[in-house]
């Protein structure tokens, strides 16, 4: 038994170890990426029913210009959102306009009852909750992943090789925040 | 030694604080599908013809495109969203097929006074959320106001389903029944009662009813590892998925 064989085995161990840590990581990393993507896709979905709406409510409400105004920026910003926490913060922009939006429909007994309204409100709505189901599934991902960052032994060496703690996709100015722990 | 002792354990310490920060996954207590998968009526709202119907329909569907309808009825929600739940139960189950995410959930909470269609990812062009919403307004509100259940869901069922057979371009179900051609019947019971009495017969004389011996403890065993392994899931799902995509009413 040669004495500089006992290194060369720890080496290749935690060489193996390292290998299959990074391997996991790089798999969950992706989980979070697609399940953001689909956030976007949604967030999306739902800015490109803002003309249509518009457009409908254009047509008997066609002096409520400062929702519309409203509507256009939060629109722009989401678009010229990069981070997390700026998509959820235009994100908080259209869901405010839109609800003055929707809530003005209702001084309009007419536009409540025009059909193309309805089945706007409706694909409102739905595309409402799938921007909800794909944040949950965003954050379920993160919840992971961060969980898989944050401890033993991926912790060592997980900054090292650049993967850093992921942002949650907030719902309401930090009102879900509650996930930070400080040793 | 003794700092040694302290510092090992603060380390231990750390590492244990690194696993406590777990956070508990929310339980939404999500109901298993019965034996018939495709009706859960907890709220006992349908009628059993109504049901038996209902499923039938939905074996034939199933049978010649892999799509999935589902209806259940809920006593309440305890506390949860409808579409909350409505997602988890969708994913829990797994109703439609794993690749084509084919299928539509239709679900009423009882003492929220509310229901939803919710529906896969494979069927959204088929039944966008205007549509499940019409649905709803057209077939299932005017009848649960009036308390008729029954023809709330029976209707509502139709006009799902009909969508969902307009996607694959098919005129009728001709699936139907074709679950009932069982080939128990057909078995020549008479032969296989005499070759056992003859097969036992010799069993006792020659190998001191070894066999008999045998099957009982298989028909023990069997039977004892079915009670501890079922556990009452009778999942029959696809394994389809849903993003979140359908309509909500109220009544």
């Amino acid at each position: 038994m040669k004495k500089w064989l006992v290194p060369i085995a720890i080496v290749v161990v935690l060489g193996f170890m390292l290998m299959s840590g990074y391997n996991s990581l790089v798999v969950i990393n992706e989980d979070v990426n697609g399940k953001w993507s689909q956030v976007e896709n949604q967030l999306q979905r739902r800015a490109d029913l803002i003309p249509n709406l518009v457009e409908t409510v254009k047509g008997y409400a066609a002096q409520e210009t400062e929702v519309f105004t409203a509507l256009a920026n939060a629109r722009a910003a989401l678009a010229g959102a990069g981070t997390v926490s700026e998509t959820a913060e235009a994100n908080q922009e259209i869901t405010s306009a839109l609800g003055r939006l929707i809530a003005i429909a209702e001084a309009y007994p007419e536009l409540k009852s025009n059909t193309n309204f309805l089945a706007l409100q409706d694909e409102l709505a739905g595309t409402e909750n799938r921007i909800a189901t794909a944040r949950m599934d965003y954050n379920t991902a993160v919840q992971s992943y961060n969980t898989k960052v944050k401890s033993l032994p991926t912790a060592l060496y997980a900054n090292l090789l650049g993967f850093s703690e992921r942002e949650y996709f907030e719902a309401e100015d930090g009102a879900e925040d509650g996930v930070d722990v400080d040793f | 030694m003794k700092r040694f002792i302290v510092k090992f354990s603060t380390l231990l310490c750390l590492i244990s604080l690194f696993f406590v920060w777990i956070l508990p996954v929310k339980a939404m207590n999500i109901p298993n599908p019965n034996s018939s998968f495709y009706v859960l009526d907890q709220a006992n709202l349908i009628s059993t013809s109504t049901e038996l119907d209902i499923i039938e329909i939905s074996e034939a569907l199933y049978y010649e495109t892999d799509a999935q309808i589902v209806l259940v009825t809920l006593d309440n929600l305890s506390g949860y969203d409808l579409e909350q739940y409505s997602v988890q139960l969708f994913r829990e189950w797994g109703i439609g097929d794993k690749d084509k995410n084919n299928g539509v959930l239709i679900i009423l909470a009882l003492e929220e006074r509310e229901v939803r269609i919710e529906v896969g990812y494979g069927l959204e062009g088929a039944i966008p959320d205007s549509v499940a919403g019409r649905i709803l307004d057209e077939y299932m509100l005017p009848s649960l106001q009036e308390g008729d259940y029954d023809q709330a869901f029976m209707e509502t069922y139709n006009a799902v389903l009909k969508r969902v057979m307009d996607e694959y371009g098919i005129e009728s179900l001709s699936g139907v029944n074709t679950s009932s051609n069982n080939s128990i019947e057909d078995l020549p019971w008479f032969w296989i009662i005499i070759g056992a009495i003859i097969l036992l017969s010799l069993d006792g004389y020659y190998l001191n009813g070894f066999i008999l011996n045998l099957l009982l403890r298989i028909l023990i065993y069997s039977s004892f590892g079915g009670g501890s392994g079922g556990g009452g899931s009778f999942n029959r799902g696809g394994g389809g998925r849903t993003g979140g995509g359908g309509s909500s009413r109220r009544w």
